[in-house]
């Protein structure tokens, strides 16, 4: 689509993205119909295969399959070769995104087709800051980041704002628009924030918003948001990421409070409704770091917010003192079309089956998810990156249970990468100790039994998907 | 063992010749000198060194002083090394000695480890006006270097002048705004006391021409921009543009030389800054308009050495204390493109926002004793302490303000070597040594969920030792025989743990790597009336184990590059040398090197017993073939008496290399660095006795797209001027 210089283009753009949205939303009940000879009237079923992302030494491999669920591959002369990417979106069955995370740093990233050949290859080149969290809406991919402010934004005293970007990545054309919010006070609590979760519903965008403490431009500007003045850090600390400066309040007042922004139109003209809850913490899944994704839409539209409860992690100590959360692993939800949560829906995940905190989630199809736990309990979750992971479950969100995944191997060493769920099945990769290539196992959402399906000879998998071919 | 070359063979079938020549075999000096006593003292070392039962070669930097050169591109022609440049005029660069990487290669200037004097000295920005010759040992190291290093050690030797006074200055000026100064002083007066000052400065724009692609954009009215899509095919010749670099630098050097008590007395006294743009970032698509860094050095260094102590004890001594600041800057709320234009963004930070000043202080000792109770063998003993710190702190806000400093990353390096020699005859000589290494390493790690506050100081002591032998014979009149053998060691480098902040990332617990490095020399050389032709040969092995290998894209599809222990790798290789002059007219030399370096570990890494994919595969993104050739043709006495006139030629020719493993993806789609194949010419006029020389250099003579690296593309056709007076 192209862009025009007029004024309110980007509505113009999404108005019409919300109704290729429509149209596109039945897309899976009705395959597209290619002909094979243009004008013939016969319809032809589209060609598809499974596509798998292989690693081999931090670069990757695209492959494809006809099916996850059995049989060997091998990256040995196979595969097509791309810049290994941290996140591999699936937009639609028509294009792959490969999106590269720099811790801080600027990505580089690329979309890939299916050709008529059957050979996986490069659409289009786009560029992006650093990614904190990514998603799809519409025609575009999307992802964001949070950021220092320019010194034209600076207060009386020199301090900067914190900035979301978002870049809009359109997988038709190849373009890409760039833009900012202001992330301070986006709750309206006068703290920063970081999005963690983009989840694309009916019609709708929504975001998980992670709060994370006030900068002192925040404090500066709403000292009334400061909920108690020891909580200001007296001197520097932490590093890279988490480096933190004296009189920055590092880490969030309100841990034990889950937050969603939802957008129905323009993502950076309006502002967004905020639908808040005090039964969970906040939703996102956390590794050193990295913010995960823990808000999925159900098939119905209804949005399955999940918090893994990292407010009980945080440690407070007489040189830096920090609010620590209570709230365990839960679930809550905003029902399709709803703007606030829904009151009679909780679901307290550590009452459920091994009791065990969550560290992850995804979707699988229906309304089941797949959570991936703490093998050893509220403990274990404070070790941080250390700590083990290796534990699934199967949770079914109607019937609010739990059942847990058996059938994995004695050896597993870890998981690769996103899993992918389609038709009441979870394709999950796996990488084993004991001598074995890394394979997908097939999970049973309904009884939660793993068996092995296709084996990949690679370093390891970071996910699959199934891409239609292009002619 | 690849076949040879052809056209190399049939130059091997030359028949033998014999008799003096009236030259040094490859000196391209273009006059013969009247300077002759400091001409053959270079000779003698030179000759000591090939002499030597070490596989090693030497640079006469003084025969290229006339030519625009850095040190490390003097080197780059030498058998078996390759340099890499990531760009132009103070890019960054690496020295392949027989494929092992810059890690592997450990540099010395006169006898003293270079690592930690930063940026502004690094090999690569050091003129060649600035040695008087470089020697590069490979694979078997003496222990007078006291180094882990498995490639081998460069020594950089500086102007080891005997006169009372000397004066060289020279001036270059040339291609994309580039000025080059150098300065030498030396005065020796008769009671001993010597003072030396040697100032440099080398300063380029840069702003050559490269092809890529570019992304243009459009800034709309409410404030968002949009990207247009790329067109990869429609590339462009496009003129860089942050990409300035200049560094000076000063020594100044006072002390006393040849007294009763010592032989040498100095204090040196060396300062130098720099200031660096930075135009991509990791590959050649990501453009920054106003990245750059900037830093300084300061050292002292004090050295004392007295030979034939009781007549049979050598004594040096050496101490030094660098302390090194550099800023990185990337604050910048822009965007730019390969046009130059740029919008404003919303966030500062090009790459990401970094207004960050690093420290490093680095402390060097060395000691060494030789001693020779009779002539035919000698024994030595050499220690050397490396220490560095370095800790970086941050500018924050609008204002400024700087942060405390971080916790200090500290390493320390104790090695020790003993060696005896044994050198009965003059038809051979050999050394058996062993060294012990121990390095401590000390860094600060947060273990937090979050990555705030738990800091935990690790703490990693490591030992090893190693061991090995030389030997030389001379066969026969005109032939040379070596063979030697070392298991050597690498403890891992300060940037490897740590890294530079910026571009890589590092970790604090990589095992040392050990290797078995074994080295087969032959040599021939055969004069006869003006002909003079010198052959030689090396055969290598190395058998390394916990290979330190550089990966990009290994910590979750990152563009940074890392370290990390791969495996095992083995590398078999040869590199052959021909060096033909006739007379005072014409000098050719041909090298030819080849390597294979192989992933030689059978299980993928990381505690699995997954088989690895890539076993039996060549080490990716390593140049592994590649030669060199030149000829230089002399007319002396062309415009009377002291005068001539040289026009030399050189080629480098690359075969492509993958940038990933070999075997593994689709090879249509695979990453490559083409083959490559460059051409230099420079005419050099030269005056009085050769002490006033002009050059015009023409580098890269077919405006070739040249890349050491993968996606980094070097200057084009570029023109050069140099001026130099030796007096």
């Amino acid at each position: 689509m192209k862009n025009s210089a007029r004024p309110h283009a980007l509505l113009a753009v999404l108005a019409a993205v919300g109704l290729a949205f429509a149209a596109t939303s039945c897309s899976s009940d009705d395959p597209e119909t290619m002909p094979i000879n243009p004008g013939d009237a016969t319809d032809t079923i589209p060609a598809t295969a499974y596509v798998v992302a292989a690693t081999v030494d931090g670069t990757s491999y695209l492959l494809t399959t006809p099916s996850l669920s059995e049989g060997t591959l091998s990256v040995k002369g196979h595969g097509t070769e791309v810049n290994a990417a941290t996140y591999w979106v699936f937009k639609g069955q028509k294009y792959l995104f490969g999106l590269v995370y720099n811790q801080g740093g600027n990505g580089t990233g690329a979309s890939y087709y299916l050709d008529a050949a059957g050979t996986i290859r490069e659409k289009y080149l786009y560029e992006y800051n650093r990614i904190t969290t990514y998603g799809t809406w519409g025609q575009h991919v999307v992802t964001a980041s949070t950021g220092s402010a320019p010194a034209t934004q600076a207060d009386a005293e020199g301090n900067l704002p914190q900035v979301l970007l978002f870049n809009l990545l359109n997988a038709e054309d190849g373009s890409q628009t760039t833009a900012s919010v202001m992330a301070e006070n986006f709750l309206g609590n006068g703290e920063k924030v970081h999005l963690a979760g983009l989840a694309e519903a009916d019609g709708r965008l929504y975001a998980s918003v992670i709060p994370g403490g006030m900068s002192r431009y925040g404090i500066a500007r709403w000292p009334q948001c400061v909920t108690d003045p020891a909580l200001i850090a007296t001197a520097d600390g932490g590093s890279a990421s988490s480096a933190y400066t004296a009189g920055e309040i590092p880490s969030t007042q309100y841990p034990d409070s889950a937050y969603v922004a939802i957008y129905t139109g323009n993502l950076l003209q309006q502002t967004p409704h905020i639908a808040r809850t005090g039964r969970i913490g906040y939703a996102c899944g956390r590794y050193r770091s990295q913010y995960y994704q823990t808000i999925w839409p159900a098939d119905n539209g209804d949005l399955y917010v999940f918090s893994p409860g990292y407010g009980r992690t945080v440690e407070s100590t007489d040189d830096l003192k920090r609010v620590v959360g209570t709230k365990p692993s839960g679930v809550v939800r905003i029902k399709a079309g709803q703007t606030t949560f829904d009151d009679t829906y909780y679901v307290n995940l550590e009452a459920l089956g091994t009791q065990h905190p969550m560290f992850r989630c995804w979707h699988i199809s229906g309304d089941s998810f797949l959570l991936q736990l703490y093998r050893g309990g509220v403990d274990e979750m404070k070790k941080g990156k250390e700590a083990d992971v290796s534990e699934l479950a199967i949770f079914h969100a109607e019937a609010r249970t739990l059942i847990p995944v058996t059938g994995l191997p004695d050896d597993l060493a870890g998981f690769g990468g996103e899993p992918y769920g389609e038709n009441g099945k979870m394709y999950i990769a796996v990488s084993v100790t004991g001598g074995d290539y890394p394979a997908f196992y097939e999970i049973d959402a309904a009884t939660g039994r793993a068996v092995k399906g296709l084996t990949v000879e690679a370093d390891a998998l970071q996910t699959a998907g199934v891409l239609e071919m292009q002619r | 063992m690849n076949r040879l070359h052809p056209l190399l063979s049939l130059l091997l079938a030359l028949p033998a010749m014999s008799a003096e020549p009236a030259l040094p075999a490859d000196s391209l000096r273009p006059m013969e000198q009247t300077t002759l006593g400091e001409a053959t003292v270079t000779t003698t070392r030179r000759d000591r060194v090939r002499r030597s039962a070490y596989s090693a070669v030497v640079a006469d930097t003084r025969a290229l002083q006339h030519r625009n050169l850095s040190l490390g591109q003097t080197l780059g022609t030498l058998p078996g090394l390759r340099l890499r440049q990531s760009g132009g005029v103070g890019s960054d660069s690496h020295l392949l000695i027989d494929g092992f990487g810059g890690r592997h290669v450990r540099i010395f200037v006169d006898g003293v480890p270079h690592e930690g004097s930063g940026m502004a000295m690094s090999l690569n920005n050091l003129p060649v006006d600035y040695a008087e010759r470089v020697e590069v040992y490979k694979g078997v190291v003496p222990v007078t270097f006291g180094a882990d290093a498995i490639g081998g050690v460069i020594n950089v030797v500086t102007a080891q002048d005997p006169r009372p006074f000397a004066l060289d200055a020279s001036y270059t000026y040339g291609s994309f705004n580039t000025h080059k100064g150098h300065l030498r002083l030396l005065r020796r007066t008769g009671g001993g006391w010597t003072f030396a000052l040697t100032a440099f400065q080398n300063y380029s724009d840069n702003d050559y021409r490269i092809d890529n692609w570019v992304r243009t954009f459009t800034v709309n009215d409410d404030g968002s921009v949009t990207r247009h899509p790329v067109d990869q095919s429609d590339v462009r010749h496009v003129r860089r543009f942050n990409d300035t670099f200049h560094n000076e630098a000063i020594t100044a050097r006072a002390g006393l030389t040849g007294t009763s008590w010592a032989d040498r007395l100095w204090v040196t006294m060396t300062a130098s800054q720099f200031y660096k743009e930075i135009q991509t970032g990791v590959y050649q698509d990501i453009v920054f308009g106003q990245k750059h860094r900037h830093g300084y050095s300061l050292s002292p260094a004090i050295d004392y050495s007295k030979r034939r102590i009781g007549g049979v004890l050598d004594v040096s001594l050496h101490a030094d204390y660098t302390r090194n600041l550099t800023t990185n800057v990337d604050t910048a709320a822009r965007y730019y493109n390969w046009l130059g234009d740029y919008y404003v963004t919303a966030t500062q930070g090009e790459q990401s926002y970094q207004h960050a000043q690093q420290r490093n202080d680095a402390w060097n000792a060395t000691a060494g004793l030789v001693w020779r109770p009779a002539h035919w063998h000698e024994v030595s003993l050499n220690h050397v302490y490396s220490a560095f710190r370095r800790t970086s702190r941050d500018y924050i806000g609008a204002t400024a303000t700087l942060t405390d400093y971080t916790i200090p990353k500290r390493s320390a390096k104790h090695i020790t070597g003993l060696a005896w020699k044994v050198m009965p005859s003059e038809r051979w000589n050999a050394t058996a040594f062993a060294k012990h290494y121990a390095q401590s390493v000390r860094g600060a790690v947060s273990t937090s969920t979050d990555g705030v506050g738990n800091y935990e100081e690790r703490h990693q002591t490591v030992t090893t030792w190693g061991l090995g032998a030389a030997l030389t014979w001379f066969p026969l009149d005109g032939l040379q025989a070596k063979a030697s053998y070392e298991r050597a060691c690498r403890l891992p480098t300060y940037d490897e743990l740590f890294g530079d902040e910026d571009l890589e990332a590092g970790r604090t617990d990589l095992r040392p790597e050990h290797s078995h490095n074994v080295n087969l020399d032959l040599a021939y050389t055969r004069r006869f009336g003006r002909h003079s032709l010198r052959a030689e040969g090396t055969l290598l092995y190395r058998n390394t184990k916990d290979f330190i290998k550089r990966g990009i894209g290994k910590r979750g599809a990152l563009q940074y590059g890392i370290y990390e222990n791969h495996g095992r790798v083995r590398t078999r290789g040869y590199n052959l040398a021909l060096r033909y002059t006739y007379g005072k007219w014409l000098a050719a030399g041909l090298t030819y090197n080849n390597t294979d370096t192989r992933d030689n570990e059978p299980r993928y890494t990381g505690g699995s017993g997954q088989a690895n994919v890539h076993y039996g595969d060549r080490l990716p993104n390593i140049p592994y073939r590649y030669a060199g050739g030149d000829l230089t043709l002399r007319w002396p006495g062309i415009l009377g008496q002291g005068t001539s006139l040289a026009l030399t030629y050189d080629t480098s020719w690359q075969h492509a290399f993958p940038l990933y493993w070999e075997s593994i993806g689709n090879a249509d789609t695979k990453s490559y660095v083409p083959e490559q194949w460059s051409h230099n010419v420079a005419l050099t006029l030269g005056l009085g006795q050769g002490r006033w020389t002009f050059t015009l250099q023409c580098d890269n003579l077919t405006d070739a797209r040249l890349y050491d690296n993968f996606s980094l593309q070097k200057p084009g056709r570029a023109l050069y001027v140099k001026a130099r007076v030796s007096l």
